[in-house]
């Protein structure tokens, strides 16, 4: 008898041990994902470097607060917000802004830049779909490492969710899961959930600044009809035009217009022109790594965007994109992203001269692709301290 | 304000089920189905209670 108790105490006593390094096997590793840091070395161009919570002072010392740089020209002009993971699974859209962040002097006008607008979704992941925690990318001193998020802010920081998440202020029933999506929460509620906060705080930085044009950049499936494309409500659609027809004809790449639907509500490109006299913006660019009918969700998968599966069903004409052995690499999306936002940056001050923007030293398109998006980034070893953000 | 508060009761929740999980844990003599039973139900009350996932 004593025999048995002692048996079962060693086999508790084991077990626990096992099932208690299994937690942490699994577990620290999203500990660390959660707390990495990345790191932006500020170029000339950063005159302030400021927070959302300055908009929105209740988003003070919370999880979803977030950086704003702001590039000052010396000319007075317009302004411009341009804003990157909003879904924090889509990083093209991160690494163009960061790009503009080590390399952009605004000579007229401000550009204001949110890279990690969705802060929580950035310190989130998808372990059901094997997402990898990291990317990094090759640089000419070594390689740089980002985050890489999820589409939703992290139920650590925003929970329980509704059954039902009904939108304000229109009231329009979505799925519960878009309450921590913040291309679901605008224009906000001040007295609302943390990614309603988030995107009101957004709209009082939009609306107090009068600024003119907000670019949300974002990746899209190659199977969803909505990608490689500028989503443009009607009050932006004249730009969106001017700048869709530009770089095909000057940079040969595609990016086709998608009218911003008026009755589905919550996205940046419908509620920020409803809401304010800012015109809206969102830049989608083909991502493989999202589709779903594809190999392992993989680093390689997301920088380069080549799989066999894709590649079988473009041969079927079943993608909304052009897709061959290629892929669609990673240098090819930021490319685009930067061009596009400058066309449309461009566009605008020409038809608005007094309220123009004058940005040099982004690269484009082609410099991108020839060069890789690597060659853009400073390394942080050499920079003076002051001029490093670790976000 | 609501959906804080629930999220507290949710951590105290996850305290209590993980405090009557290791005393039924400590308690169990003889079946060992049982005990890998427990240590797997405690899992995702502690990846919530330390803020791992």
């Amino acid at each position: 008898m004593e025999q048995t108790t002692k048996a079962s105490q060693n086999f508790k006593i084991i077990s626990s041990i096992i099932f208690l390094l299994f937690v942490l096997w699994g577990g620290w590793p999203l500990l660390q994902h959660r707390n990495y840091k990345m790191e932006i070395v500020c170029g000339p161009g950063v005159t302030e470097v400021k927070k959302l919570s300055d908009s929105f002072p209740p988003l003070k010392d919370t999880p979803a607060d977030t950086y704003v740089f702001i590039l000052q020209g010396k000319e007075p002009g317009g302004k411009a917000l341009i804003m990157a993971n909003t879904h924090a699974n889509e990083p093209e859209g991160l690494l163009a802004v960061s790009v503009m962040l080590e390399n952009a002097v605004v000579e007229k006008g401000t550009l204001y830049l949110i890279p990690n607008f969705n802060r929580s979704a950035s310190r989130n992941t998808r372990p059901g779909e094997g997402y990898p925690l990291y990317f990094s990318v090759t640089t000419p001193w070594g390689k740089k490492i980002f985050r890489l998020g999820n589409r939703d802010a992290s139920p650590l920081d925003q929970w329980p969710d509704p059954d039902v998440y009904i939108h304000y202020p229109e009231k329009q029933m979505l799925s519960y899961l878009d309450i921590r999506n913040t291309n679901r929460t605008w224009p906000g509620r001040r007295n609302g959930l943390p990614m309603e906060k988030v995107t009101f705080a957004a709209m009082e930085l939009l609306r107090h600044n009068q600024v003119d044009l907000a670019i949300d950049l974002h990746g899209a499936e190659t199977m969803f009809p909505v990608t490689n494309c500028i989503v443009a409500p009607e009050k932006s659609m004249r730009i969106a035009t001017l700048a869709s027809l530009t770089v095909k004809s000057m940079e040969g790449f595609e990016n086709h217009l998608e009218s911003s639907p008026e009755k589905f509500r919550g996205l940046s490109h419908r509620e920020i022109g409803d809401y304010s006299a800012t015109l809206p913006f969102l830049l989608e660019a083909p991502i493989p790594f999202l589709d779903q009918p594809t190999g392992p969700k993989t680093e390689k998968l997301l920088l380069d965007g080549k799989d066999d599966f894709l590649l079988s069903l473009a041969r079927k004409n079943k993608l909304f994109v052009p897709y061959d052995e290629h892929g669609w690499p990673f240098d090819k999306r930021v490319g685009q992203h930067l061009s596009v936002s400058l066309e449309i940056i461009r566009q605008y001050s020409r038809k608005n001269p007094e309220r123009g923007l004058v940005i040099k030293n982004v690269p484009r398109y082609r410099e991108v692709v020839e060069k890789g998006v690597g060659t853009f980034f400073h390394n942080p070893a050499e920079a003076p301290v002051e001029r490093i953000i670790k976000f | 304000m609501l959906a804080k508060i629930i999220m507290i009761i949710y951590y105290l929740l996850c305290l209590f089920f993980v405090f009557i999980t290791i005393r039924n844990l400590f308690q169990e003599e003889n079946s060992r189905d049982r005990v890998i039973l427990y240590l797997l139900t405690l899992v995702p009350f502690i990846l919530r209670l330390l803020r791992f996932k």
